[in-house]
């Protein structure tokens, strides 16, 4: 006799996944019956959604991601994900393609079986129904995406930039653009160095209408306190320097020298994207209500930057950008209502948002940093000002500092002779344990104000902290203290206990180290540079590290980044409040092992960190 | 090898002796030939329990079977007979878990070898490890209809070994049973075992390897290392 001929591994596989765990036994068993299972290569995607008859899949092993016809990503799959229904339920033409990640095999349910499913069972209709709609709502962000954003300035095309000397007469000048088609000219020193820009517009109104003569000399008219940008810098963030300080043409430099030029009309192209929007509202927004609506788009905006596949690092950059609009725009406000400062002042960003590496979850660490000119009776003003801002973030998202590093603890408002005050003591009287809290006070950036009156403090720290072995020593002692989590026997060791069993601190044990590695070096060469990728760059140019050891760490930096903000963006997805503790077992047995060596990585940079600075001292 | 006529004339005169039988269908039909284009043939994974290694003194217990077509495993066709006996299971339940209670209502082996060839009709057989396999359909097919089983064969586990030799030229050590060959090619492992889910194991390896070693490449059937058994 028969016996029921369901196989019993691909029944107890359906049950698992949702909506199949909905339908009942019989409806179930029907499913099962009905599966045809097939085998995938990776690099195969012919024959799999152009197959003749439409079909549901079920990813039963390997990995495969489904793309549109124009090669977008619109959703990698995992065992227990679905691909092929959209076309099932609309009749359409399937013009995606699967494409194979890792080998695997797939169930394929016909059409007529998934008609017949979801007409007995509503929850199975409904799943798929909501699914596609969700991709949909995808496919468009996708599409809205530009990818001219993640770019580097350095990635779009350019000409080779028409350069002149100083000395040079207007005339000739005006004859090389002519000849040239340029509306710019970079003025260069005798060292190759940019130091001024002509354009159209200044021989217009700085020769012409002032009645000048055509023997004069680039220097006498030529705009000398310029706004660059690095090759290196996001075009997104060229975009932004030059609407906020409304210039159309923008120097692009390299160690000084000049290497393009980029024009506003480079630019248009990148302007219909998701984040510059956000930050244009933000800047339309009189109100903290008004912000508090903008910033709700924010985790929208990470798991679209996340599902585009940008890197750690411009992720972080993007989002620290939004922050700095955010924070801008409070100040703005904060202007309007309190009135013109008695003072000039500077607003400071520290930790993650002076490193431009912020994620999903960001308190806030600011400070006030005010001129010396500041009498008794102005702080009330300024204390004011920091609350108006504090409070706002706060409603916005990021959460007041649990350490109370903010603009509005007395301690962080403070004169400019205060802060240097402040810097010395820690960099001058060393103890571990005080240092232990300051290390993020060396991450810092001007976000609004007084660029001069944050420079002078920046060059006080600078010169105090380049070569001193004891605060080096001392910082190098801390930041020994944070190991990667790893075991004798290359096995990770996790939290045995607590809310996060079973879980490793991503941060705290893997970024937060290496960005310790990154300061200290920054710090000894006396470097103004606060992000922990340039950091390690300029340790390459300096030769205190090797370029190999430099690449490492920064590969380290963005897979264990990527790690988290992937972690993060599934727990925003899910409804869940974000945080740092990823649990190994939901890797990849791949991505695992690639953690294992990242964390080697900061094991290593450790040891070679302890060597050179601790000097046996420690 | 054999060639196309003379396995046609083998064919003809087989059938002549089992008239009317499910046998007779089965070699009613075309047997494919080993020019045929192998992501077209048709294929049958099959596999047995059986209660030892003997095919002279021990007998089935169990017949499972799934069709591949288009090298797709194809669910709707499988089945699972249990085969009853008037030996008893002996020892060998420890292995398979089928008990004498089991099969007290199961069918006759006469019944179980006349679906599985009705349902071989015009496909060609996969089996893992088929010399063992393949004694015992010999065995009951001389039993049962008096002529030998004529069907090309595919093993698996010579598919894995060919593979695994080319691969380490030559000895690799390296173990052929069916779950470890599996994951080798990153399938999932199955915990209940029984002839229809091992049989649709084998259906998924095959499969695996077809792809690895053709892709989307032609092949023929006589590339793989097929054998005609009569």
């Amino acid at each position: 006799m028969t016996v029921s001929v369901e196989v019993a591994a691909v029944r107890d596989f359906l049950a698992e996944c949702t909506p199949f765990d909905e339908l009942s036994d019989d409806q179930l068993t029907l499913a099962a019956s009905r599966v045809q299972i097939a085998y995938y290569r990776a690099g195969e995607s012919a024959g799999i959604l152009d197959y003749a008859n439409p079909c549901l899949f079920v990813v039963r092993s390997g990995a495969f991601e489904v793309r549109n016809n124009e090669g977008q990503l619109l959703d990698r799959l995992e065992p227990g994900g679905y691909f092929g229904y959209p076309s099932l339920l609309t009749g359409d033409e399937i013009t995606n393609r699967a494409v194979v990640i890792e080998d695997g095999l797939v169930y394929q349910i016909d059409a007529e079986t998934f008609q017949q499913l979801r007409t007995v069972s509503r929850p199975f209709d409904r799943f798929f129904n909501q699914a596609h709609a969700k991709r949909l709502r995808h496919a468009v962000r996708f599409r809205e995406q530009n990818y001219q954003l993640t770019r580097r300035v350095g990635d779009l095309p350019a000409r080779v930039p028409v350069t002149a000397r100083p000395d040079q007469t207007v005339s000739e000048i005006a004859a090389l653009m002519t000849v040239e088609r340029v509306s710019s000219v970079m003025v260069i020193d005798e060292d190759g160095q940019l130091c001024g820009l002509v354009t159209d517009r200044d021989l217009r109104a700085r020769v012409v209408a002032a009645k000048r003569g055509s023997d004069t000399t680039l220097a006498e008219i030529m705009t000398i306190d310029l706004s660059s940008i690095s090759a290196e810098s996001l075009v997104f963030e060229a975009l932004l320097l030059m609407t906020e300080h409304n210039i159309h043409h923008l120097p692009v430099t390299a160690e000084g020298k000049p290497v393009s030029m980029l024009t506003t009309t480079d630019l248009v192209k990148a302007q219909k994207s998701d984040p510059v929007f956000l930050i244009g509202e933000i800047g339309h927004q009189d109100t903290v209500e008004g912000l508090q609506q903008v910033a709700r788009d924010i985790p929208e905006l990470l798991r679209s930057l996340i599902r585009a596949e940008a890197s750690a690092d411009q992720i972080g950059r993007l989002l620290t950008t939004v922050t700095d609009a955010l924070t801008r725009q409070l100040l703005k406000q904060a202007l309007a209502k309190l009135g013109e400062p008695p003072v000039p002042f500077a607003w400071l960003a520290f930790g993650s948002q002076g490193r431009r590496d912020q994620t999903a979850i960001s308190d806030q660490d600011n400070g006030l940093l005010i001129s010396d000119a500041v009498t008794r009776g102005d702080d009330e003003y300024f204390l004011a000002l920091a609350r108006y801002v504090n409070d706002g973030l706060n409603t916005c998202g990021y959460m007041y500092c649990p350490g109370d590093i903010m603009a509005s603890t007395d301690d962080w408002r403070q004169p400019l002779v205060g802060w240097k005050k402040q810097f010395l003591r820690w960099i001058n009287q060393p103890s571990s344990k005080a240092l232990m809290h300051a290390s993020i006070f060396f991450d810092m950036r001007c976000v609004f104000g007084d660029e001069k009156l944050f420079k002078q403090l920046q060059q006080t720290v600078c010169e105090a902290a380049r070569g001193n072995e004891i605060f080096l020593a001392n910082l190098t002692a801390n930041a020994l203290k944070l190991t990667p989590p790893m075991g004798f026997f290359k096995h990770f060791v996790l939290e045995h206990s607590g809310e996060h069993k079973n879980t490793l601190d991503v941060k705290l044990r893997g970024i937060m180290p290496l960005n310790d590695i990154a300061r200290i070096y920054a710090l000894s060469m006396g470097s103004e540079q606060v992000h922990t990728l340039e950091r390690l760059q300029e340790a390459v140019d300096r030769k205190l590290l090797t370029l190999k050891d430099a690449r490492n760490l920064t590969d380290a930096h963005e897979f264990i980044s990527r790690l988290r903000l992937e972690h993060q963006g599934e727990q925003l997805r899910e409804g869940h409040k974000p945080d740092n503790h990823l649990n190994p077992s939901s890797l990849s047995s791949l991505s695992r092992h690639q953690l294992r060596d990242a964390f080697a990585v900061v094991t290593h940079a450790q040891a070679a960190l302890r060597l050179k600075f601790t000097h046996g001292l420690m | 090898m054999l060639k196309r006529w003379a396995v046609q004339l083998r064919q003809r005169r087989y059938l002549a002796r089992c008239q009317g039988t499910a046998m007779a269908r089965y070699l009613g039909e075309e047997i494919p030939d080993l020019q045929d284009d192998l992501h077209q043939t048709k294929y049958l994974a099959v596999d047995l329990e059986m209660t030892g290694m003997n095919a002279q003194s021990d007998h089935i217990l169990s017949v499972g079977f799934v069709p591949v077509d288009h090298l797709r495993v194809v669910l709707k066709g499988a089945s699972h007979q249990l085969v009853s006996s008037d030996l008893g299971v002996g020892q060998s339940a420890v292995i398979h878990g089928i008990h004498d209670r089991d099969i007290d209502d199961a069918g006759d082996l006469r019944a179980a070898m006349d679906r599985l060839l009705d349902a071989l009709q015009g496909r060609v057989m996969v089996l893992h490890c088929a010399s063992l396999d393949l004694a015992f359909l010999q065995q009951a097919c001389q039993k049962l209809y008096g002529v030998p089983l004529l069907v090309p064969v595919v093993d698996t586990m010579g598919m894995e070994d060919q593979r695994l030799q080319r691969n380490s030229s030559g000895q690799h050590g390296q173990s052929l049973r069916l779950s470890e060959s599996r994951r080798r090619y990153n399938l999932p492992d199955y915990s209940a075992h029984n002839a229809l889910v091992d049989a649709v194991s084998t259906a998924e390896l095959f499969l695996a390897q077809v792809s690895h070693r053709f892709g989307q490449q032609p092949g023929r059937l006589r590339q793989l290392p097929t054998v005609m058994r009569w």
